[in-house]
């Protein structure tokens, strides 16, 4: 795709003049100077940027992980800065779905149970809960290993994992933080493509953090921040 | 050092934590046994003090026949009495004269019957010469101190003014004496006196001598009186009364503020062997007798102290215990929080000795900070040499968990590797299980073994250092159900996990999911150890004092009793008398008769002699706990032929089981009676006047029983032809009244005044024996005990919720991050906290109460109750505390832990691996 950065109406994000500082004084550190940026629905945009250039903080503020100091988030139209804590937690559940470095499993339940937990959220019913992580595990290549706790799972079978448990609440978001960070690059690579294509069946939008070439070649555009500010166009970089 | 500061004050909580559970059990592990000593101590100087009769040293000795001579003079009684005092007091074992006060001496005659113009209906005289160091001092109101007899041939004998009055006889005065045989002496009043200190102890040996006194019943009362020899007239008094009328009495009275727990066994020693052995003290005249209930007391009192000090050393080894597993589920969480710092010192080359070392020194400055606030609060609530045994145990642990816990953890990132071969990994899990069970084995096997030693040997056993084991035998059975229920948690979690994967929900599943992955053995046994502990002081606690108000009704036997020392004719009236009054519900007059000689087929026992109306005494114990006695009126029945029997008969009775069907026969005085048994004796009160226990009971109609006796008597002096003498006539009188109601102890005090008879109320029972120093002391230390437990285990909780807090906060900030709301992260901590700490409190509180059960006759509850047998085990509510505080101190940790959650910022959470 090739949408502009603030010209698409109806866009699934919208970020106005957003910034967000931690810590106070000489110790302050400015992780997102005004940052404006529009994304458009069914879009996947990477996010690109060297460490500390403010990918996470952005992508935690998309995602209602955090709360800009000015500005505006807004998802779906949905003022993400202005909902209360559980209104933000609704919002996670429903909505956006997130793909971490660190997989973010739950090592306590078993590749399944991990999967299923968004749809538990949401008090999906046993039988329906039980299909869709079934065929969400098939979807990711990981039937076989349903049973078997995150320990006991390769690191790109815990990203396919953490992929599936992204897909199951069905989100109209979805963010990843470096998914392939701690991945060797074939299984990146294979990542890559299951997002990529997930987006695609989906229709899903998607944020990317990434510094990968490959990933950021199968978004649809790139945008680069450079100390807490977005440069260029937002066209692929 | 600078690196050693830094990381003590990132964990700082931890460490305050242990420096206060070692403060507090040094403390009392210490300071305790010092205080139970001094407690020891006020409790046998209390019994001696409050004896009734005193515990005085009685020599008492005949002159022998033929030794007097009515013409001696104040010499002979200078030698034979004064001197012989001295000489006693000279003779007596080193150890004693300390506890013995200086003796106070009398010769006195046997009763003497007389009648005066005052007194023309009679009345019984002793004469007695008193001495204490001196004669006593008196003011002479009227004539002159008795001296030789005259031309007369009289004794001369000196009357108080009140005894004078009463026998209507003045300075000057003369009557007559009879003697048992009939004979007849003149005795002239040579002086009236005043005494110059009343409350002299010398006049306590003879205070009739100073006021006279009424015995008997009102229709035939009878008058005893003193009159006061002098030196110089003692030698006429025993030739008058020869053979043998006058009986020498040296009595040492004891200094209760002389004596101590740690000199009471050779005291008791050494009385026991005087009164074997009474030739030692050199007494003048022939078999010289040495008597004193000291031996006794100081026995009683010993195994009271023996008791209370078992059952303190039991709770003190359990809270010792009970600490050492707070200590090592400190260490544990210690090594925790610092895993990965140890892993990388150790990564980088370190030595575990060195890790060891530095944890050990750390730890040392800890304990040592928390062991001297300990002893200096201990020395400052009981100054004395420290009490090490438990104090060594805790300081050790202390000391070597730390190092230890943090050398295996910095070791485990090498040792954890698992086998990638599956024959080799199984083998591995397989030791691992081998060695696990092998030391629960262990521990329950000891356990066993401890507490079955502790029942079999009894808690009194228990002597010292030694017996350490056998204290903690609690403890053992405690930390062996422990880790019984902690194979109990793994399947209940399981069903609960199956149940909750069923669920819709997510809460349950990571909630159960949780609490199965990150549950610790030692702190769940270390929880349950603590909660069995204030549990099992709970319970004794509750044992103690309702078994002292179950001790009272076995003690008094109703609201009050009246008992005099010898049997008097005179408690008919006073029963009459509180029948009569306000507020009194019922009344029973008997008599009791300790240590009769019962024959049966097995031998000869040593038993009760009940000897009551058996209407009236069930209607009283009716009104009693021990309730209705359906026997009594079974017996009452079977009596009324025999009081009104001539001939000698059996006597129906009620006996114990096993002399059911059998022909007893009893020892009643001087004659044998059969016995016909009716049944069985009921609940009745089983102590002896002196606490002890009765022992086998035999219940009679007394007025059945004087029938018996009467016609017993009867038939032996027709046999021999000659007048029925012997004990026909006092046979039956009472020594006890009963009564039950409301204001039953005011009446009694009022009615028993005339008599002079001891007035012994239960609640008075009830409240000497709730603030006797070593029940009470008990109680105080069963309370603190329990506190200090259930302060522990909230600290366990603690440390464990802190343990596993870093995971929980990771996969709630993940649950969180796919949607679970605040209230919900809530609700998976409460889950995964709540259920194993309330296993382990209900567990505890269960385990608490058996072992009560079982203890209860091997610690010897009733010393402290006072109960003849076992007090039954009653439950305090404060036992189940535990199970609400930990519910309370697990949501006050998940309160803490969520607002904490609230100020993180999820992103960065999600960040770190």
């Amino acid at each position: 795709m090739s949408a502009q950065p603030g010209v698409e109406p109806g866009a699934t994000v919208r970020l106005r003049d957003v910034h967000r500082t931690f810590g106070e004084g000489r110790s302050a550190v400015h992780a997102l100077r005004g940052v404006d940026l529009d994304v458009a629905p069914g879009e996947l945009v990477a996010v690109v940027g060297r460490s500390g250039s403010g990918k996470t903080t952005l992508l935690n503020l998309v995602g209602g992980l955090d709360r800009p100091d000015e500005g505006s988030v807004r998802v779906d139209d949905v003022d993400v800065a202005a909902l209360t804590e559980d209104g933000q937690a609704l919002l996670r559940r429903d909505r956006v779905a997130f793909v971490f470095q660190t997989f973010g499993l739950i090592p306590v339940l078993t590749a399944a149970e991990n999967v299923g937990v968004p749809l538990r959220l949401r008090e999906t019913p046993v039988a329906e809960r039980e299909r869709r992580v079934e065929m969400l595990l098939d979807l990711v290549g990981l039937a076989p290993h349903a049973l078997q706790r995150p320990d006991e799972l390769s690191g790109g079978q815990q990203q396919r994992v953490a992929i599936a448990r992204a897909l199951a609440g069905s989100p109209r978001l979805l963010v990843a933080d470096e998914p392939t960070g701690q991945l060797d690059s074939e299984t990146g690579l294979a990542v890559m493509a299951l997002i990529r294509g997930v987006v695609e069946a989906e229709g899903m939008t998607a944020l990317v953090a990434t510094h990968d070439p490959v990933m950021i070649a199968l978004a649809d555009r790139a945008v680069r921040l450079v100390d807490g500010r977005l440069v260029g166009d937002g066209a692929r970089v | 050092m600078r690196v050693a500061w830094r990381r003590a004050r990132a964990d700082l909580w931890p460490l305050l934590v242990t420096v206060l559970v070692v403060a507090l059990t040094v403390m009392l592990t210490d300071a305790v046994p010092r205080l139970l000593v001094a407690r020891a101590d006020t409790a046998v100087r209390t019994a001696v003090a409050q004896a009734d009769p005193p515990t005085d040293l009685v020599v008492t000795s005949l002159y022998g026949p033929g030794a007097s001579d009515p013409t001696a003079g104040a010499a002979d009684t200078t030698g034979g009495v004064d001197d012989a005092a001295r000489r006693i007091e000279d003779a007596l074992p080193p150890s004693l004269r300390p506890v013995l006060g200086p003796p106070v001496a009398s010769a006195t005659s046997i009763d003497l019957g007389f009648s005066t113009p005052g007194l023309p209906t009679g009345g019984v005289l002793w004469m007695t010469y008193l001495w204490a160091g001196q004669e006593p001092a008196v003011r002479w109101l009227d004539g002159v101190a008795p001296g030789r007899p005259g031309p007369d041939g009289a004794v001369q004998l000196a009357l108080s003014d009140d005894v004078a009055r009463t026998l209507g006889v003045g300075a000057g005065g003369t009557f007559q004496v009879v003697l048992p045989d009939h004979t007849t002496v003149p005795v002239l009043v040579t002086g009236v006196f005043a005494p110059q200190d009343p409350g002299a102890a010398v006049w306590a040996a003879r205070p009739e001598v100073l006021r006279p006194r009424v015995v008997g019943p009102r229709s035939e009362p009878t008058t005893v009186v003193g009159g006061l020899l002098s030196a110089a007239s003692l030698p006429a008094a025993r030739a008058a009364l020869e053979p043998d009328g006058v009986t020498r009495r040296f009595q040492f009275p004891v200094d209760p503020g002389a004596v101590d727990y740690r000199s009471s066994e050779a005291l008791a020693t050494q009385v026991a062997a005087l009164e074997a052995s009474p030739d030692v003290l050199l007494a003048p005249g022939p078999q010289p007798t040495v008597t004193s209930r000291l031996d006794l007391l100081l026995s009683q009192a010993r195994q009271h102290v023996a008791a209370t000090w078992s059952q303190a050393m039991v709770v003190l080894a359990g809270l010792a215990c009970g600490a050492v597993l707070v200590l090592l589920v400190a260490a544990d969480l210690l090594a925790r929080r610092r895993a990965v710092a140890l892993r990388t010192v150790r990564a980088r080359g370190a030595s575990l000795a060195g890790i060891a070392g530095q944890a050990g020194a750390e730890s040392a400055v800890v304990v040592g900070a928390g062991a001297a606030v300990g002893l200096t609060l201990g020395a400052l609530v009981a100054p004395g040499a420290v009490t090490w045994p438990w104090v060594v145990v805790i300081l050790v642990v202390g000391v070597l968990a730390p190092p230890a816990t943090a050398a295996v953890t910095a070791a485990r990132s090498e040792a954890r590797r698992v086998p990638t071969d599956r024959h080799r990994r199984r083998l591995a899990q397989r030791v691992r299980t081998v060695r696990r069970v092998s030391v629960e084995v262990a521990l329950l096997v000891l356990a066993v073994a401890a507490l079955a030693a502790l029942r079999r040997r009894g808690a009194l056993s228990m002597s010292g250092a030694a017996d350490l084991a056998l204290a903690a035998a609690p403890v053992l059975v405690a930390a062996a159900g422990a880790l019984l229920m902690w194979r109990a948690v793994p399947p209940l979690l399981g069903a609960a996990l199956r149940f909750a994967r069923r669920s819709r929900k997510a809460g349950p599943l990571l909630a159960v999911a949780r609490a199965r992955s990150t549950g610790a053995v030692l702190p769940f046994v270390a929880l349950v150890v603590v909660t069995t502990l204030v549990a099992l002081c709970a319970a004794l606690a509750g044992t103690v004092r309702s078994g002292q108000a179950d001790g009272s009704w076995d003690g008094v036997g109703a609201d009050v009793l009246v008992r005099t020392t010898t049997p008097d004719a005179a408690l008919q009236d006073v029963a009459g008398d509180l029948a009569a009054a306000d507020g009194v519900d019922a009344v029973a007059v008997g008599r009791v008769q300790d240590r009769s000689q019962l024959f049966d087929v097995r031998g000869v026992d040593a038993v009760r002699v009940v000897a009551i109306d058996p209407v009236p005494y069930g209607e009283l114990l009716a009104r009693t706990p021990f309730g209705p006695a359906p026997a009594l009126a079974a017996l009452a029945d079977a009596s009324d032929g025999a009081t009104t029997r001539a001939t000698p008969g059996p006597l129906p009775a009620l006996v114990a089981d096993p002399l059911l069907g059998t022909e007893p026969s009893l020892r009643w005085g001087d004659v044998t009676i059969d016995l016909q048994p009716v049944g069985r004796v009921p609940a009745l009160p089983a102590q002896r006047t002196d606490g002890s226990n009765a022992g086998p009971t035999v219940v009679v109609d007394r007025a059945a029983l004087a029938a018996v006796v009467r016609a017993a008597v009867a038939a032996r002096a027709a046999k021999v032809g000659s007048r029925p003498v012997g004990t026909e006539q006092a046979a039956v009188d009472p020594n006890t009244v009963w009564a039950v109601g409301p204001h039953a102890a005011t009446a009694a005090r009022a009615a028993a005044e005339p008599v002079g008879g001891t007035v012994l109320a239960r609640t008075r029972w009830l409240a000497d024996r709730r603030s006797d120093p070593l029940a009470d002391g008990l109680l105080t230390l069963l309370v603190l005990v329990a506190a200090v437990c259930a302060g522990l285990a909230v600290v366990v909780v603690v440390l464990d919720a802190a343990a596993s807090a870093p995971g929980r906060a990771r996969s709630l900030a993940t649950a969180r991050v796919l949607g679970l709301r605040g209230r919900g992260t809530a609700r998976v901590a409460a889950g995964e906290l709540l259920p194993p700490t309330l296993v382990a409190a209900l567990g505890g509180v269960l385990l608490g109460v058996l072992l009560v059960g079982g203890l209860v006759a091997p610690l010897a509850l009733r010393l402290v109750t006072g109960q003849s047998a076992d007090p039954s085990v009653v439950l305090s509510w404060w036992a189940v505390v535990p199970v609400g505080l930990l519910t309370a101190t697990v949501l006050v940790v998940v309160a803490v832990e969520s607002s904490a959650r609230r100020r993180e910022r999820l992103g960065q959470v999600l960040r770190v691996r």
